[in-house]
């Protein structure tokens, strides 16, 4: 009887432990260090890597919407006590999502890869003679965009970081924080150095980038990597950022006349909030010229995800079967928000209903529920709608040409040329205020509702808020909102946050623990 | 021999082994059994309402406000109840519409006053009336005629309900909820639809329930979800839409007519099927289209007419008339040109006036007129309003005009003077009312 008993104890190890094996076996896909950096294949890997890793960076815990919408923001949370610890900006408040969220780990993966990368590049051009010259010329270039504009992020949202450009041959010593003006500094000068390498499209004949890029002809990359009006779009945010207000108009001058080179145009209403629109990545006929900065989920290389994304915080019944929100815009502040009447985004006449461009719901639907669900970005699966499977794969969109197009109309209006910011401020207007009161779409192009200093306010507010609607969902808002107040000087509330630093996050404590060297933003002491 | 033994107690401690594994994994059964929470009470279906204090007392306001207790001590009835939550969604989106427009917010108590205290007559009072006319027919068509079982509503497609007042038709259908992820494998609810008298399901307005089947003694009760808005979508356009004063237009035996300055111009010319008496047939679908110019004006005669009951003898009859609406057309927007940009109402006076000619425009014979006495030549066109620079925005856009008026004229005619552009040739509206309002 022993013996039977200690014999199924046996078994039972046996059977229960079979089934971990799987889970030891080493990869084989990995190659090591030493192995590393031989052809062409590796550089690709590595270049991709990088943008993986930013991809990542953004899309964890949903933090590009977090730190940009939800903080302080349009938004409020009708079940999530972090995210509404977020919109309090009480963030030293204790939960999970925000103790990730103040860990700048994976913004420093990036730069690492980047560092790592641009160190050893040289050996594969030496050992692999089918990585061109001009190649690694685009590739170096595009990774000193991808570090820059790491550094870029972060210092939005910590101020002063530590400021590491070498791998260190894989030591990582803790370094203390460097001032916030030296590294945007060094990321205006590492933009505007790659920004000059870059081409203005890949594989499509460029003078800088000669034949297919890595073989794969236009389409795949179109939308995907950093062009060289990226990089100038990029770079007229870092000098806003500043307050260089000349300087943005000398970038984004360059993005504003060049964009056809890109394959740029401005987009109507119906593309900004439709599901095959502008954060839409088709993989099998070609990408999204517009996405002049973006990471793509693409569906059609099985990229799509359940997070990451601001589908899955914003949407909720009726479009996606899901009960609640994780966010929401309450309805008085949508009314706030857009009370200008003839927008295509959100309109509502006096009956409550609402009207959107061609009388669809566009920005919001749902809007007489009891959560108006915030329906801009809705790329469910492959952009269809079919609400009964939450996958997503919407980009996630840094920048746009409308961005750029609003960002030149702030830099105008603060260096006191309001008639071009007026112009460059229709510009977007006449595709956005072109409809009707039930939304029907005015049939001539210049049927728009101008701006005009008496219907809208002075122009440099006009243009804040068309920011606000414009890039409502898109991760700008608070940043939008520093310039603001930083411009306007008026809201000693506001002033004292940016003062005191209280507009950066809290170091993470892990983060704290680990290097001595750190001190806490002192808002957050 | 020893061997087989050995096999044995191998076998043994394998199936031993097994049977444990395999008790280690059993299966949960899910949540799809449910019976239901609450399955029947001995109140009747008001007293149950009561007996829940805090969860729907806006809807017993209303129902004692209308009178409707009746229905739900007494009748067989199957009642969707929704719950405070409901109101409030539909309030607070009404002030919401409200705010935008300025004006002050309105809860249940001012909706349903029915105008108590206002001045007779008054157009506030009027409203007021309307406005708790609309919230009894939204109250009412909770309230279901006979008893309903979920299970009434599985067969199909589900079935159509009458609601209690008013016999409209409601429609109810089983399904059943997702549990755990399991599609369909929830509890069973009744999705409850305002058919809005449509047969395209699309058109429908839903929402489904939380509870089913709660008997009580004269019926059932379900429970609606409390995020549906009371009212479906109605409640809002029902109680803001401020509808034109009634028309006065007679279209069994007035006669109605066009006529233009150009005499060789017919109706229908420009499109067979888009003649006068689209704009007349009450669907803005429909439109009347015609050529217009500076030179050539568009005359929409209207002659009010009487038939004796008794004899059958047609004569004119002279109304009062203080407003007209015009309605624009389908393709409006495309074709704003064809818009109405200023035009004239006048109307005919009774005593003939030999010092002034009939303008040249009309034409002296006329086959429209039936009577002597009503020639609209033989009269004085008085001009009772004008209008210039009239701008359509869209189509199917209704535009009220209001003017002073007292006096009943034998004949009116509305004058299409100018349209949106010059360089369109046509003139286009859908519908086109004479109305009148009363007076205080």
């Amino acid at each position: 009887m022993k013996k039977i008993i200690l014999l199924s104890l046996s078994f039972i190890v046996i059977l229960a432990g079979s089934c971990k094996k799987q889970l030891d076996v080493d990869s084989t896909r990995v190659v090591n260090e030493v192995h590393y950096w031989n052809s062409l294949e590796d550089a690709r890997a590595a270049i991709m890597g990088v943008y993986g890793l930013t991809r990542a960076a953004l899309a964890e815990n949903n933090g590009h919407w977090i730190y940009g919408d939800v903080r302080m923001g349009n938004f409020v949370s009708p079940n999530r006590q972090d995210l509404q610890a977020v919109v309090k900006n009480d963030l030293n408040a204790s939960y999970p999502v925000l103790n990730q969220l103040e860990n700048w780990r994976r913004f420093y993966a990036i730069i690492n890869s980047a560092n790592i990368f641009l160190e050893r590049i040289k050996e594969v051009k030496a050992q692999d003679a089918r990585y061109t010259e001009n190649n690694m010329n685009v590739d170096v270039a595009q990774v000193r965009f991808l570090r820059a504009f790491a550094y870029f992020y972060m210092v939005r949202i910590w101020g002063d970081v530590p400021f590491i450009t070498s791998s260190r041959d894989g030591t990582f010593e803790n370094r203390p924080r460097t001032d916030q003006n030296a590294i945007l500094e060094f990321v205006q000068s590492e933009m505007e150095a790659s920004a000059l390498v870059l081409p203005y499209l890949y594989s499509s004949g460029d003078v800088q980038q000669a034949g297919d890029y890595y073989g794969q002809s236009s389409g795949r990359w179109s939308g995907a990597l950093a062009t060289k009006l990226t990089a100038y779009a990029m770079l007229s945010h870092v000098a806003a950022w500043q307050g260089k207000y000349a300087d943005v108009v000398r970038y984004s001058r360059i993005v504003l006349t060049d964009f056809g080179k890109s394959g740029l145009s401005y987009i109507t209403t119906d593309v900004l909030c439709s599901a095959q629109g502008i954060f839409y990545t088709n993989g099998a006929t070609g990408g999204n010229n517009n996405q002049l900065f973006g990471f793509g989920f693409v569906y059609s290389y099985q990229d799509a995800s359940f997070t990451g994304n601001l589908e899955s915080l914003a949407l909720a019944a009726p479009v996606v079967n899901k009960n609640v929100p994780d966010i929401y815009v309450p309805k008085d502040s949508i009314l706030s928000i857009f009370k200008e009447t003839n927008d295509g985004r959100f309109n509502i006449d006096s009956t409550g209903a609402t009207h959107g461009y061609n009388n669809k719901d566009m920005y919001f639907t749902n809007f007489l529920g009891r959560y108006p669900i915030f329906n801009k970005v809705k790329v469910i699966l492959s952009g269809e709608n079919d609400p009964s499977f939450r996958l997503y794969s919407s980009t996630i969109l840094l920048t746009r040409l409308e961005d750029v197009t609003l960002l030149r109309a702030e830099a105008y209006a603060v260096l006191g040329e309001t008639a071009l910011a007026v112009n460059d401020l229709n510009t977007i207007r006449q595709r956005r205020y072109n409809v009707d009161q039930v939304g029907l779409v005015n049939s001539s192009a210049t049927d728009y509702v101008a701006y005009s200093q008496a219907k809208h306010g002075v122009v440099l507010e006009a243009i804040f808020k068309e920011r606000q609607k414009e890039f409502m969902g898109e991760g700008d808002h608070f940043y939008d909102r520093v310039r603001y107040e930083k411009i306007k000087q008026n809201n000693p509330q506001f002033m004292q946050l940016i003062n005191s630093g209280g507009i950066y996050w809290p170091i993470s404590r892990d983060i704290l623990a680990q290097n001595p060297l750190l001190t806490q933003n002192s808002y957050w002491k | 021999m020893k061997r087989s033994i050995l096999f044995g107690r191998y076998l043994v401690a394998i199936l031993f082994a097994v049977v444990i594994v395999q008790m280690g994994c059993k299966r949960e059964t899910g949540y799809y059994n449910t019976s239901s929470v609450v399955s029947g009470t001995s109140l009747n279906t008001y007293e149950y309402l009561k007996s829940k204090p805090g969860v729907y007392d806006s809807l017993l306001f209303l129902i004692n406000k209308f009178g409707m207790q009746k229905y739900l001590t007494d009748s067989t009835v199957t009642l969707f109840a929704p719950s405070n939550a409901s109101f409030q969604l539909a309030i607070a989106n009404l002030n919401t519409a409200r705010k935008s427009q300025g004006k002050n917010a309105v809860y249940l108590n001012d909706l349903s006053a029915g105008g108590k205290g206002l001045v007779a007559g008054s157009l506030v009072k009027d409203k007021a009336i309307a406005d708790s006319a609309h919230l009894d027919t939204m109250v009412s068509r909770y309230i279901i005629r006979k008893q309903y079982l979920s299970s009434d509503f599985a067969v199909g497609d589900g079935q159509t309900i009458y609601s209690v007042r008013g016999g409209y038709p409601m429609h109810g259908l089983r399904v059943f909820g997702d549990a755990e992820g399991f599609q369909g494998g929830g509890v069973e609810v009744i999705e409850f639809a305002n058919t809005k008298r449509s047969l395209f399901v699309t058109r429908w307005s839903k929402t489904t329930t939380t509870s089913v089947n709660i008997k009580t003694k004269n019926g059932y009760i379900d429970l609606l979800r409390p995020d549906h808005v009371f009212g479906f979508d109605e409640f809002i356009s029902r109680l803001t839409l401020v509808p034109p004063p009634p028309v006065i237009f007679d279209y069994k035996n007035d006669v109605l007519f066009p006529k233009w300055t150009d005499g060789s111009v017919t109706d229908g010319q420009v499109s067979a099927g888009e003649t006068f008496k689209k704009c007349l047939d009450g669907s803005v679908l429909t439109k009347f289209i015609c050529p217009q110019s500076l030179t050539n004006f568009v005359y929409m005669y209207w002659i009010p007419k009487k038939v004796d009951k008794i004899t059958g003898v047609v004569s004119d009859d002279p109304r009062v008339c203080n407003a007209y609406t015009m309605t624009s057309a389908n393709d409006s927007k495309l074709y704003k040109g064809r818009d109405p940009k200023a035009f004239r109402l006048e109307g005919l006076t009774d005593a003939p006036n030999p010092a002034i000619v009939p303008p040249a425009t009309v034409p002296s014979t006329d086959p429209w007129v039936i009577t002597p006495k009503s020639s609209i030549n033989d009269g004085v066109w008085v001009t009772l309003d004008t209008r210039q620079d009239q701008d359509w925005t869209t189509n199917y856009q209704q535009k009220l005009y209001e003017f002073a008026n007292t006096k009943a004229y034998r004949a009116y005619r509305l004058i299409i003077l100018q349209k949106g552009t010059t360089t369109e040739a046509y003139f286009q509206i859908s519908e086109w009312t004479m109305n009148y309002r009363k007076l205080q």
